[in-house]
């Protein structure tokens, strides 16, 4: 059993039980020894009345019942009973007995025996015997005996329901349990919370806030949590260093190869196999990179912040290849997206517009319903209507005439999906050149 | 032109500088972020190439420096990252242009003379004045349709002077732009290049104001 609330509405049914059964058990039995000690205390009470009226008549059968006129000696197996018997067979009975005897076992000493015996009409009685010597010496076995019938009633009413209150407190004990566990829970349930939140932006989780049962667990949290941002931190820096440690030697290699292809030697093998290592390398730097940010809908980017950045780092570039970059971006847009991740794909937008555009490029972004639209256009020679789709593949490149690896457009295909946005190829209306438009959820 | 390499790999480091060298400038290269922060600040460069991944200092650090303290050097930088994200960060920090690693040297070259030109009083890589045709591209020189053979600091001299067109420039100002850093910079000699350039490509090219230095006067 998993769940905490599960195994504490187990636990505090089992408890119940228990405790219900016990309860019962222990209560009930002495409320029924306390009923049964005040029978008992009747019966001695009714016994002394019988010894009284004996020692008073000297055991006369016809003037004992004038002495005990209680009505239940009186009526015929009423359940009340008071027999005297004596060592010479005289025996004296109630009324109640009508024809029939008490069989009480002989009681060998002056003490009270109190025991169950089977009565008339098939009455169970509880019968006090004792042996008295009344004045004029004689001996005398003075028994009264009682039926249990309405005693065993009241026992098994008081069970009922004490059986019915301890199974209510049960109950109670039981939702008590489960708004425990819910109580004590609700830090857990906040801790969840706080942990989510800390995997998106920095800091530690709050220890303080928390009770002190808690604070071991949420300082371990907060342990892992830095350690998590370190690893991660500490691969993107060997990410890094490594593509530095790569790629440097490589542009060495490249540039030596070149130099001695101007001297004429034949090296172009040895540049082929260079630039397959290159692409090889690009290639596994840009899977390196998408495993280490996976996308977050939950991030947001704020496109005042990042397309500033984008537009300031564009301008500068525009400038070295005569290009003029306008920008129509609707304030206060907010998109579902990480900033690195909306940067390269605004960044290998715009790369290639740079590339490709003869004197304007056109970046604009508006949001419609739920949507940031985002568009790149330029006036250069556009996309080819059956170029489109291949575009989008990685290591495709659709004109070989300048620099490139193919990589752009299917870097940004795949973070776009990676954000459940869209991307469409197009021609440009204004400006007549390719136009990108890219759809992101946008947050609000 | 004077040019400031930034660049840790020392071999890197020699091939730019070889090529640049070859292209008459005076070059000098540095391999970390403190040295290059330094040099950056006090050298009266033309240019500087800055790879982002300097020990010491890294290169986004270096520029920020730089661009705090007002300087207005254009900037060339060079990363071996990928991530756009990287680059943004490069030329929002104030560089002019990137390049990511592994990159060609006639790549670099270019970005080079864009970046060179773009503070000259012409975009035209090719400067002309009274029949004196300067390519800033290859560094050739012709008179009259005629090529003319220029020694390295000749090469210098004429191209820091069209690239400053329309204003006069002191012998300091030239020692300091095609000297390299730590070599004895004699200004007089710089007069000797003058007439060198005077001899070759006619006494009108170079004019001198007195007092004030040499100047190329170019119509905007």
């Amino acid at each position: 059993m998993k769940s905490l609330r599960q195994r504490a509405v187990a636990g505090g049914a089992v408890w119940a039980t228990i405790v219900v059964l016990a309860g019962t058990n222990a209560v009930g039995s002495y409320l029924e020894s306390l009923t049964l000690s005040r029978f008992d205390e009747l019966l001695v009470a009714r016994h002394t009345q019988v010894v009284v009226a004996l020692a008073n008549t000297g055991g006369d059968g016809d003037a004992m019942p004038l002495q005990l006129t209680d009505p239940v000696y009186q009526r015929p197996f009423s359940g009340n009973y008071w027999q005297a018997t004596n060592g010479d067979g005289a025996i004296v009975v109630s009324r109640s007995m009508a024809d029939a005897l008490l069989s009480v076992a002989a009681t060998a000493d002056a003490d009270a025996d109190i025991q169950s015996i089977a009565g008339p009409a098939g009455q169970t009685l509880r019968a006090l015997s004792q042996k008295v010597t009344i004045d004029d010496g004689s001996t005398w076995t003075v028994t009264v005996a009682s039926s249990t019938a309405s005693i065993e009633a009241d026992q098994l009413e008081l069970r009922r329901r004490l059986r019915i209150s301890f199974a209510f407190v049960g109950l109670l004990a039981t939702a008590g349990a489960l708004l425990l566990v819910l109580f004590t829970l609700r830090p857990l349930s906040q801790l969840r919370k706080d942990v989510t939140a800390r995997k998106e932006q920095e800091g530690e989780l709050p220890v303080d806030d928390y009770p002190l049962e808690v604070k071991p667990l949420v300082t371990d949290i907060n342990d892992l949590l830095e350690r998590n941002r370190d690893i991660i931190d500490r691969s993107r820096r060997q990410t890094a260093d490594l593509a530095h440690a790569l790629k440097t030697p490589s542009a060495v290699l490249r540039n030596e190869l070149f130099e001695l292809q101007q001297q004429g030697t034949d090296v172009q093998g040895g540049i082929n196999a260079l630039d397959r290592l290159d692409a090889q390398l690009k290639h596994s730097f840009a899977r390196i990179k998408s495993n280490q940010d996976s996308a977050s809908e939950r991030e947001v980017t704020s496109l005042d912040v990042s397309l500033g950045r984008l537009g300031r780092a564009f301008t500068a570039l525009a400038k070295n290849n005569d290009r003029e970059i306008s920008l129509d971006v609707t304030p206060d847009l907010h998109a579902k997206i990480n900033q690195i991740d909306f940067e390269e794909i605004v960044g290998n937008l715009m790369d290639n517009a740079l590339k490709w555009s003869k004197a304007s490029i056109r970046l604009s972004a508006v949001s419609s319903n739920d949507w940031i639209r985002l568009v790149v256009e330029d006036d250069g020679d556009g996309i080819a209507e059956s170029g489109g789709d291949r575009a989008l593949i990685s290591g495709q490149r659709l004109d070989v005439s300048k620099p490139g690896t193919g990589l752009g457009l299917a870097i940004v295909s795949d973070l776009v999906s990676a954000y459940r946005g869209t991307i469409e190829l197009g021609r440009s209306e204004v400006l007549g050149g390719a136009k990108v438009v890219v759809a992101l959820r946008a947050s609000t | 032109m004077r040019i400031l390499i930034a660049e840790d790999d020392i071999e890197l480091a020699d091939q730019i500088k070889h090529a640049l060298t070859s292209e008459g400038h005076a070059v000098d290269p540095v391999h970390d972020g403190e040295e290059a922060r330094f040099l950056g600040e006090t050298e009266p460069y033309d240019l500087i190439i800055l790879d982002l991944g300097l020990p010491k200092l890294d290169g986004i650090s270096v520029l920020k420096y730089w661009r705090n303290a007002g300087s207005n050097i254009p900037v060339l930088i060079l990363t071996a990252r990928d991530g756009w994200a990287d680059r943004v960060d490069g030329l929002d920090a104030g560089a002019d242009d990137y390049l990511t690693k592994p990159f060609h040297i006639p790549e670099l070259i270019a970005r080079t003379r864009a970046l060179l030109r773009r503070n000259a009083t012409q975009r035209n890589p090719v400067f002309q004045k009274n029949g004196v045709s300067f390519d800033s591209r290859s560094g050739r020189v012709s008179l009259n349709g005629i090529p003319v053979t220029l020694t390295a600091p000749e090469t210098a001299v004429l191209s820091y002077l069209f690239h400053n067109a329309n204003r006069p420039i002191t012998s300091a100002e030239l020692s300091e732009h095609i000297y390299e850093y730590g070599v004895d910079r004699d200004s007089n000699t710089i007069a000797v290049f003058v007439t060198r350039l005077r001899k070759k490509l006619g006494n009108d090219l170079i004019e001198t104001e007195r007092g004030r230095g040499y100047s190329i006067q170019l119509v905007a």
